[in-house]
């Protein structure tokens, strides 16, 4: 106990010795277990675990796959009366459940406020192991119209509208001016569908026009996946053929883990995150080996005095891992608290980048809540204290091919210019050298393509224009008619508020999150191909000149486009090339794909708009009058475009509020916000893999510069007597620093051919994230080369200079 | 060839200044065999890096070949010493990582003489030293004597008129030695200045002319039999 405490105090004693080279290697350590830290848990709450239930491996859902280029592939939904034939039908699965997204206004518990909510079967609860904070779930027989009305709160909720008050279960509360039960209250834990705050009981009706139902199933014991995949193959198609559908040889719907369905677009960027701080802490550990060889190196002779003063092997060796670990537990510990501080920054930049990147139950709400994971942490603190310990040992690994009497007398020879013994840390450097020019080429990559997306026009004139959503409850608007007063009185007063250049509504706003696209027929012409599905777009009012969408030619639509008048349609330009090339589209008629489709008249062509996102090229657009809206289901959520000239949004959006609630006070805005803010936000997830990747390919440079400099420090050290003689000789300064700068640019150069095998095989998982850049992009590379040359050239200047300043006596009054 | 007036050389160190050389006045004549003879601490080292043009700190008058080194600037210096001077060491200071050959390049690959030229001048060298069947072999693989060769060979490569050794066989058993002046004294013959370093009198006896050294003041010249032993004369 006693020599384990000298041995701690001898520890210490060296730290205190050396604080340049103990602060260097725990600030690298604290930066690779730190950065590492905040990533794994931000993955593992996102993507590692993305389902916050018990035995959630054994969840499944339809997923629905269409092989054919451009296809559409998710989350497989059902009819109505496709759940009777579901549950009738299949013979291997032990639980099946439904769920559609459902929204609705709460009225009457302060301010009106629209709810994010879900209908869901009574099974789902069971399927989930689910069960509620307070009260109960839904029984089988609230599947009814007639009983339905009983309604299931989030915990959120009812902490915030009801004061987390035990006696809101049993009271009645208006949803869409209906009346609800509230029959229980939900765990904190629980949010299925994401962010939903309220459930009611799935009334199943008889309409089989609209599949909106997704599904979720576990298997009955002892069934495999494969025989239930193969069941689920059968029934859809079966149903298919009942209902005269046409079942199409390219589309399969099939039962996969729901693990593997959601966040399946997220689960890549975030694997490259985490695949570039593996990199980085591999850089660091790298580096922070380099530091210990070359401590070794000075170190020889100490441990030849200590040998030959009768220490014995093994108490050497615990004496350096002592040290080690001191410096490891440092470093771990810095990284911690760098992970801790960095982590609100990490979450609060995921969550912007949330809408589409990581929509997975509850990830908002986890990733939120991410915390140091303890199998994170204990990986780091492994990888960590493998490199401290296994470095560490460098002098005793060192010194056992030697004898002690050999050592102490290398202390008083001429050794000059011993190359072999630095080898292996040159080797270091130059893996440092690849692995931080893989990094820095894929956030070079990223950074390109990021710059390209800032570059695109939308389509549109996002500046002083203000965008807000509403939803018209189908309690108060059950008819067309109705919905289409609203939405031109609501139009009228927004017009006459003072500053309001024009205003316009539209179902499937740009960059939003409503919109459909999908099949249509046009006139005299063979069924266009799947990758030609437009967006069909409701609008109303002045909504091409509120947004700023160019007419190109014809008009655009006006009062007289009433529910009575023939039908007529705008579309895209790209729309018009495509299927009229050459032609002059006005005039033509189309069919716009749903169930009631009459054939309409093209009355003009408009702009190119980015429609789902800014990298969506797609830009076949179809425009519909909201007076002609093909389905009433589609008139019911609007968002409402102002086009304002004041430069006070705010002013304009308070106008706003009260000119909608003068039309319908019990109606809510919500998501009110300008376009420019739209625009910036759907760049959020490629601004978040951007800047992080680009952040650890900073530090990745900045590591590999300081081990490069480290190592050339050291090499210039070890090889002084021998520049001397070259000086001595008639080596200029010019020549010493050529040398040793040439020795470094070997060693760039041989770290950037490994470096750029390296991104050849690694860059193709970027391929997705990339927008109009190859993954094989020979401009980044040139410039990530030219960057890391620099770095090396910098990083080796300074020993290269000392070197250069060696005065020739050093060497010859060794004599 | 050399004149150095009034040179002195000193060191500042927290206890005060520390003189190593004081006052040297010294004439050097072409083809002159020198011996620096002196009790360690003597400052023989000390003026032999004066001489090869490796220290700058000094103070006085240097003139080589009625040029006034002194009035130099280093890098001009730098090229004085590369054209005139060649240099052997005690310690060999061989580069380990570098054959017999590439060692005895190191010089001519300092100065702009075309790749054909240097290893011309190399082979030529290697046969004259009678080394040719070493040229490949590293310096850990030779005797003492043979790395000293290799060393002279080196200095003597790009035919400097003056060779400077600092004791050349302190490092060598007596027959090496031997060989070794002996080929010093055959470089002088054939025209080359040298100035060596040494305690040895048996070395000293190949030589024509010793001075010397005694707390860095010159106390005797076989050249200069009236040599003035100065004393340091206090201002008290």
């Amino acid at each position: 106990m006693n020599s384990l405490l000298q041995d701690f105090r001898y520890a210490v004693r060296q730290i205190r010795k050396s604080p340049a080279f103990m602060a260097f290697a725990v600030i690298t350590l604290a930066l690779g277990i730190g950065a590492n830290t905040a990533i794994l848990s931000i993955v593992d709450a996102s993507v590692l675990h993305p389902l916050p239930f018990p035995h959630a491996s054994g969840i499944m859902t339809l997923y629905w796959t269409d092989s054919r280029p451009g296809g559409l592939t998710g989350l497989a939904t059902v009819t109505d009366p496709g759940t009777v034939e579901w549950r009738k039908q299949n013979s291997l699965l032990q639980q099946i459940a439904f769920y559609r997204g459902h929204t609705a206004n709460l009225t009457g518990v302060g301010d009106p406020v629209r709810l994010v909510g879900a209908e869901v079967s009574a099974s789902l609860f069971p399927l989930l192991e689910t069960t509620p904070l307070l009260g109960r779930t839904f029984l089988t027989e609230e599947e009814t119209l007639a009983r339905n009305h009983v309604v299931l709160l989030s915990h959120k909720l009812w902490q915030s509208r009801f004061a987390a008050n035990p006696d809101a279960i049993g009271r009645s509360i208006r949803l869409d001016g209906q009346f609800f039960t509230v029959a229980g209250v939900m765990p904190p834990s629980f949010d299925f569908p994401s962010e939903a705050e309220f459930w009611t009981p799935l009334a199943v009706t008889a309409d089989d026009s609209n599949a909106t139902l997704k599904v979720l199933a576990r298997l009955k014991p002892g069934v495999s996946l494969k025989q239930a995949q193969a069941e689920t193959v059968v029934i859809a198609r079966r149903l298919d053929e009942q209902h005269h559908r046409n079942p199409d040889s390219h589309v399969k719907t099939s039962l996969i883990p729901l693990e593997t369905a959601i966040g399946a677009d997220s689960r890549l960027p975030m694997f490259t995150l985490l695949g570039a701080v593996g990199l980085l802490l591999l850089i660091a550990c790298a580096n922070v080996a380099n530091l210990l060889l070359a401590r070794a190196a000075s170190r020889s002779q100490e441990m030849a005095i200590r040998n030959a003063l009768g220490a014995t092997r093994w108490r050497i060796i615990r004496q350096l891992v002592t040290e080690s670990a001191l410096f490891t537990a440092l470093g771990a510990s810095l990284g911690l608290l760098l992970a801790y501080i960095g982590r609100g920054a990490l979450v609060s930049a995921t969550l912007a980048a949330l809408p589409k990147n990581l929509a997975s139950p509850g990830a908002a709400a986890r990733i939120a809540a991410a915390s140091i994971d303890h199998s994170v942490l204990m990986f780091t603190l492994i990888v960590s204290l493998f490199t401290g310990i296994l470095f560490g040992l460098a002098p005793v690994l060192q010194g056992s091919g030697s004898r002690p009497n050999c050592a102490l007398k290398a202390g008083t020879q001429n050794a000059i210019g011993s190359l072999g013994k630095g080898r292996l840390r040159e080797i270091l450097v130059v893996s440092e050298i690849a692995l931080a020019f893989v990094l820095l080429s894929g956030a070079g990559l990223l950074l390109r393509s990021f710059v390209k997306l800032m570059a695109i026009h939308p389509g549109f004139e996002p500046r002083n224009v203000l965008s807000m959503n509403l939803e018209l409850p189908e309690s108060r608007y059950q008819t067309p008619a109705q919905m289409i007063a609203f939405e031109q009185q609501s139009l009228e007063r927004l017009q006459a508020i003072p500053g309001v250049i024009s205003a316009g509504s539209v179902f499937g706003l740009p960059l939003g999150d409503m919109l459909i696209r999908g099949d249509f027929v046009v006139e005299s012409q063979p069924a266009p191909p799947p990758d030609a599905s437009p967006a069909k777009i409701l609008v109303g009012g002045d909504y091409f000149n509120a947004i700023g969408i160019p007419l190109l030619a014809g008009r655009t639509f006006n009062l007289h486009d009433s529910p009575t008048a023939p039908p007529v349609v705008v579309i895209s330009q790209s729309l018009a090339r495509r299927f009229w090339p050459n032609q002059d589209p006005i005039g033509r008629r189309l069919k716009l794909g749903f169930s009631h489709d009459p054939w309409c008249t093209v009355i003009g062509v408009v702009g190119d708009v980015r429609q789902f996102d800014l990298q969506d090229e797609s830009a076949l657009a179809l425009y519909i009058p909201y007076a002609q809206a093909p389905i009433p289901f589609l008139m019911q959520s609007l968002a409402l475009v102002v086009r304002y000239r004041s430069d006070d949004p705010s002013a304009t959006a308070s106008a706003a509020r009260h000119a909608i609630a003068a039309v319908d006070p019990d109606l809510p805005l919500f998501d009110i916000s300008s376009m420019e803010q739209l625009v910036y936000r759907s760049l959020s997830e490629p601004r978040f893999n951007t800047f992080l990747l680009g952040l650890f390919a900073a530090l990745a440079l900045l590591l590999a510069a300081l081990g490069t400099y480290g190592v050339m420090s050291c090499v210039v050290t070890a090889r002084t007597r021998e520049i001397g003689v070259r000086i001595a000789l008639g080596a200029s300064q010019q020549d010493v620093l050529r040398q040793i700068l040439a020795r470094v640019m070997m060693l760039a150069a041989i770290g950037l051919s490994a470096g750029l095998l390296g991104s050849a095989l690694v860059s193709r998982f970027l391929e997705n994230q990339l927008y109009h850049v190859q993954p094989s992009d020979i401009g980044t590379y040139v410039v990530v080369s030219i960057l890391m040359l620099f770095a090396a050239l910098l990083a080796g200047y300074l020993p290269a200079r000392r070197a250069s300043k060696v005065d020739p006596m050093v060497a010859l009054r060794y004599e | 060839m050399i004149q150095l007036k009034n040179l002195e050389r000193s060191y500042k160190t927290p206890a005060g200044q520390t003189w190593v050389l004081r006052r040297i006045n010294l004439e050097i004549r072409d083809g002159e065999f020198i011996t620096i003879m002196g009790p360690s601490g003597a400052g023989k080292s000390s003026l032999l890096n004066v001489l090869a043009l490796l220290d700058d700190g000094w103070e006085g008058e240097y003139w080589f070949r009625e040029e006034a080194i002194h009035a130099m600037k280093r890098k001009q210096r730098g090229e004085v010493a590369k054209r005139n001077v060649g240099m052997v060491f005690q310690s060999y200071h061989l580069l380990d990582d570098l054959t017999v050959q590439e060692n005895i390049d190191l010089p001519l690959s300092y100065k702009d003489i075309p790749r054909k030229e240097r290893q011309g001048l190399v082979a030529d060298t290697l046969d004259r030293f009678q080394i040719v069947a070493k040229k490949d072999l590293y310096p850990s693989q030779l005797s003492g004597g043979q790395q000293q060769l290799v060393g002279i060979a080196r200095a003597v490569i790009h035919k400097p008129p003056l060779l400077l050794a600092d004791e050349p066989t302190g490092n060598l058993h007596s027959g090496q030695a031997r060989e070794i002046m002996e080929l010093f004294r055959d470089l002088n013959q054939h025209g080359t200045t040298i100035v060596q370093v040494t305690h040895s009198e048996v070395n000293a006896g190949y030589g024509s002319r010793t001075i010397q050294l005694r707390d860095g003041w010159m106390v005797g010249d076989t050249a200069n039999p009236s040599f003035d032993q100065p004393t340091e004369v206090s201002a008290s």
